[in-house]
């Protein structure tokens, strides 16, 4: 009967996605509803005992200093990272993007901060610019002492670390402009600024809409760029979301941990979806 | 590709010099670093901003092993990658598997299930899961650093990609040869699919070695600390001595490098898989 | 050494019905080809033969025990694929011997299927290999050799299993036309000194015309005629038919039939009329609708009743078309020798002969005589 073959297929299916199924379910969806949970319960110091609180903590919390505050420096970090990194990302591969001796090394070196950890990034700008010993320890415009300005010192060790990965994908986006476009643009007269607004760009949108939304991503979940450089500080200045979620762990603590944990993941969802809706809209009507 | 045509043989070193250039910019923090690295501390900070190291001590890398017991870090780290990597490539093989060659009930909602884990980092997930760990006395060992990480949505898109590409004739000569499921995945699927399951490998082997927020919130015994985390505690524990972090920094970032240059174009072609069309 | 038979055989994608009550016996040793369109379910039919189509209702048989729910490994058929379907990652020898290695085959003197040793899978692929001329390239993969030689590598590994019968899907459609003339030739000797029943698809009426000892003639699904080449030419059972085969193909013109003294004519309003033969199985009365359908080569310019004007002529070396304008319709002409001195413009006398006219139905399109 083709019935059994077919049923036998679907068993031989769902065999092979039981492994990832287990891990998905215990460790990407039974900690959703456990988030929810949390947030819908107080538990006291040692954890034995809990309270429920009800979908009002939730309103508390989000609305809370801690969140507010946590939000806010997290977007902060966004809109330093992103829009640098794009950037310059876009200027070194549009200046590695062309044919000469030796390029091979150029593009290696553009990309080797993709080899970095956040960890080991950390560290190198450390050295750079922790307060007492940093090569640019005097410039308080990145300053690690100074509550106005130390997010900005983190930031700039998160854009050289995107630096690399940024490079890669943009260079790829550019590979695959057509040549004979390109040749038929010079034909045309274009010159190279003509040319890098009106075809490269355009081509090159969805590409940069891509980046966009992991920057945005990886802005989001910074976390070991703060624990190393400034555990936080100076003032609680550079807690980000995830920072404060970190310092959440204990039960006391648990219960607004998870409820910005949830803020978090809606926030993030939402400005990916937001991007990719509207920057969508442009890269199909091009300009 | 820029027009190189009819090219002034001037405007090629301009490139040269703004590469160059450029290079040194994005080269200056490592550089920086092993600059420091070598340097006695106490010698840079007294004698005002030297960019060459000053007093080199050749034996930084030696002593920052040791004291900062590198060793067992690295090794740490390694164990960690090599499980992680291996269980990935077999959950996301099986699963891509299924996704792109069987036909089964709920096949396109599972699948957006899947995908769906990708919007939960272990950032939102970190609590419940730090208990989850807690509670099963997990802390501090190889299972609780990778237990979370065994299966990944991005591999099984990623190879999935890869085995829809495959010919369906190639299916059905497999067929008609008498290959199952398990032979045909073995013997055609894989190997065909080798440089997209390379790609991915490369990725996951980077993601895992690079880990840091997570074996922040599970490992509290030094004796336990991967590379990655084994960093911070490193600078900490030699604050007048921080040339010692910055070589265990550079150490930690060798083996990547390496592995980076080596398989270069296996990365490149996975980190770009989604994000360029055409 | 087997027949293949289709007894009803159904095949449905939801809605849409490829194959349509296909009954069709073929026979042990034959050269049978299904010609017929793109999506006239040719190759449908064929993918259930081998097994990777399941079918929707019917029977099929292959040698005397019914498939339908046989697996495609256990029916004993190799098959030819229009793309190769050599495996990438493995040398030619490896190709070859890979139906081999997970079938089990019943080896000559025993009773029952086991699975080859190694010595004689290395046997059957040596013998296979240099019965397709492919000694020397058994070390390399399919990206080292050219179209041709991936072709023979395909054949040379259906062959390997000493199979009931051959599936072929079009497989000379990715050569290039002297290699293709070529490879026909040598598929028609190959099966000939195989002795095994070969069923070949294909859309190109040329390699039926040249291969075949049958054509099974296929549209939308359904079978329309079967029978050895020359008298599917001769005879085509419908307007289908008689216009896919043949080429330049079959000229056909609506007409009415008149009787005039007792003698049926087909009346081509104002350019003339046709005297007919007897029509089957009984005469046409006066007033029928019918179309009439002649052959290119089978027109005559100058002896006839019909008018025609000429519109464009194509020189083609050993002959020439001479394309003209018949009540509205368009009509080939094929001079072979004697070129008349018909010109563009030119308004000529055409006819035929009456046992080269075919008459046809209009609404059923059946044939007539």
């Amino acid at each position: 009967m083709g019935g059994t073959r077919r049923i036998r297929e679907a068993l031989v299916a769902y065999a092979m996605l039981i492994p990832s199924a287990i891990i998905f379910g215990a460790f990407f969806f039974y900690p959703l509803y456990r988030l929810v949970y949390l947030g819908l319960h107080q538990q006291n110091r040692t954890g034995t005992a809990e309270r429920f609180e009800g979908v009002s903590q939730f309103g508390e919390v989000l609305t809370g200093e801690q969140f507010t505050e946590g939000l806010r420096i997290s977007v902060t970090y966004v809109v330093l990272t992103m829009p640098l990194g794009l950037i310059l990302g876009v200027l070194l591969a549009l200046a590695a993007n062309r044919q000469l001796r030796g390029i091979k090394v150029f593009r290696t070196v553009f990309a080797s901060t993709v080899a970095s950890s956040v960890a080991v990034a950390s560290v190198v700008f450390f050295v750079l610019i922790n307060p007492q010993a940093g090569y640019f320890r005097d410039v308080g415009f990145l300053s690690l002492s100074d509550p106005s300005s130390a997010l900005r010192g983190v930031a700039l060790s998160s854009v050289w670390q995107n630096l690399g990965l940024t490079f890669i994908i943009v260079l790829a986006g550019l590979q695959a402009v057509p040549d004979e476009i390109m040749e038929a643009a010079t034909l045309d007269g274009y010159g190279p600024f003509r040319r890098f607004f009106r075809i490269t760009l355009p081509l090159l949108s969805p590409t940069l809409m891509f980046l966009a939304v992991v920057l945005v991503i990886f802005a989001f979940q910074a976390f070991a760029q703060i624990d190393i450089l400034t555990a936080g500080g100076p003032a609680g200045s550079t807690e980000t979301l995830v920072f404060k979620i970190f310092n959440s762990q204990q039960p006391l603590s648990q219960g607004s941990g998870a409820v910005m944990a949830l803020g978090l993941f809606v926030v993030t969802l939402f400005v990916a979806l937001a991007q990719f809706i509207l920057l969508d809209r442009r890269v199909h009507y091009g300009d | 590709m820029e027009i190189e045509s009819i090219q002034a043989p001037w405007k090629r070193w301009v490139w040269y010099v703004v590469l160059s250039a450029l290079s040194l910019v994005v080269l200056f923090p490592v550089y920086m670093t092993l600059v420091r690295a070598l340097s006695t501390p106490a010698t840079y900070a007294r004698e005002g901003q030297p960019m060459y190291p000053v007093a080199i001590q050749w034996d930084v890398f030696a002593r920052a092993f040791e004291l900062g017991d590198l060793g067992p870090k690295l090794l740490t780290s390694a164990v960690v990658t090599i499980i992680i990597v291996s269980a990935q490539l077999v959950t996301s093989l099986l699963a891509a598997y299924a996704f792109a060659f069987l036909q089964f009930p709920f096949r396109r909602l599972l699948f957006a299930i899947f995908m769906a884990t990708l919007m939960l980092p272990i950032e939102v997930t970190l609590i419940p899961n730090a208990q989850t760990i807690r509670g099963l006395d997990l802390f501090n060992s190889f299972p609780g650093l990778t237990l979370p990480f065994l299966a990944t949505a991005f591999g099984t898109f990623l190879i999935r990609q890869g085995f829809l590409g495959i010919p369906r004739d190639l299916r059905d000569a497999s067929q008609l040869d008498g290959f199952g499921h398990l032979a045909f995945l073995w013997r055609v699927a894989i190997p065909v699919s080798r440089p997209v399951i390379a790609s991915f490998a490369v990725i996951a082997f980077l993601a895992a070695w690079n880990q840091y927020t997570w074996p922040r919130a599970i490992i509290s015994e030094s004796a336990w600390e991967t590379i990655q985390i084994g960093l911070k505690s490193v600078s900490a524990s030699t604050v007048d001595q921080n040339n010692i972090g910055f070589a265990a920094a550079i150490i930690a970032a060798l083996p990547v490098l390496a592995l980076l240059i080596l398989l270069q174009r296996q990365l490149i072609r996975g980190l770009t898989a989604g994000a360029v069309k055409g | 050494m087997a027949e293949v038979v289709f007894d009803g055989v159904s095949k449905r994608f939801g809605d849409v019905v490829a194959v349509d009550a296909l009954s069709l016996e073929i026979v042990d040793n034959e050269f049978m080809v299904l010609l017929g369109p793109s999506g006239c379910g040719k190759t449908t039919a064929l993918r259930m033969v081998a097994g990777l189509e399941p079918i929707t209702e019917g029977t099929l048989r292959i040698g005397d025990r019914v498939v339908n729910d046989v697996e495609a490994k256990d029916r004993n058929i190799s098959m030819v694929f229009q793309s190769y379907a050599l495996y990438p990652h493995m040398t030619v020898a490896r190709n070859i011997e890979s139906p081999l290695l997970a079938r089990t085959f019943t080896v000559d003197g025993e009773d029952h299927p086991r699975k080859l040793t190694k010595t004689e899978r290395a046997d059957r692929v040596a013998g296979a290999a240099k019965t397709l001329g492919l000694a020397e390239l058994v070390g390399r993969k399919p990206a080292a050799l050219s179209g041709g030689q991936r072709q023979r590598v395909a054949l040379a590994r259906a062959i390997v299993s000493r199979p009931a019968a051959f599936l072929m899907d079009e497989p000379l459609s990715n050569l290039d036309a002297k290699l293709r003339s070529q490879t026909r030739l040598e598929l028609v000797a190959l099966q000939r000194d195989l002795g095994t029943t070969f069923l070949y698809v294909t859309h190109d009426q040329v390699e039926a015309m040249t291969m075949a000892t049958r054509i099974a003639i296929l549209d939308q699904g359904r079978l329309q005629q079967v029978g050895p080449p020359q008298a599917v030419y001769e005879r085509p059972h419908n307007l289908f038919v008689a216009r896919f085969i043949g080429s330049p193909p079959m000229n056909t013109v609506p007409a009415v039939v008149r009787i005039v003294d007792g003698e049926p004519f087909a009346d081509i309003g104002e350019a003339g009329r046709v005297r007919l033969g007897a029509a089957e199985p009984e005469p046409l009365a006066d007033g029928t609708r019918i179309i009439l359908g002649v052959r290119p080569e089978h027109l005559q310019i100058g002896a006839g009743q019909v008018r025609a004007t000429v519109t464009a002529i194509e020189w083609l070396g050993h002959e020439r078309h001479v394309i003209c304008d018949l009540a509205g319709e368009t009509v080939v002409v094929r001079e072979a020798t004697g070129f008349g001195t018909a010109a563009v413009g030119d308004i000529i006398a055409v006819g035929a002969a009456p046992g080269d006219v075919h008459l046809f139905d209009p609404s059923t399109t059946q044939r007539l005589n």
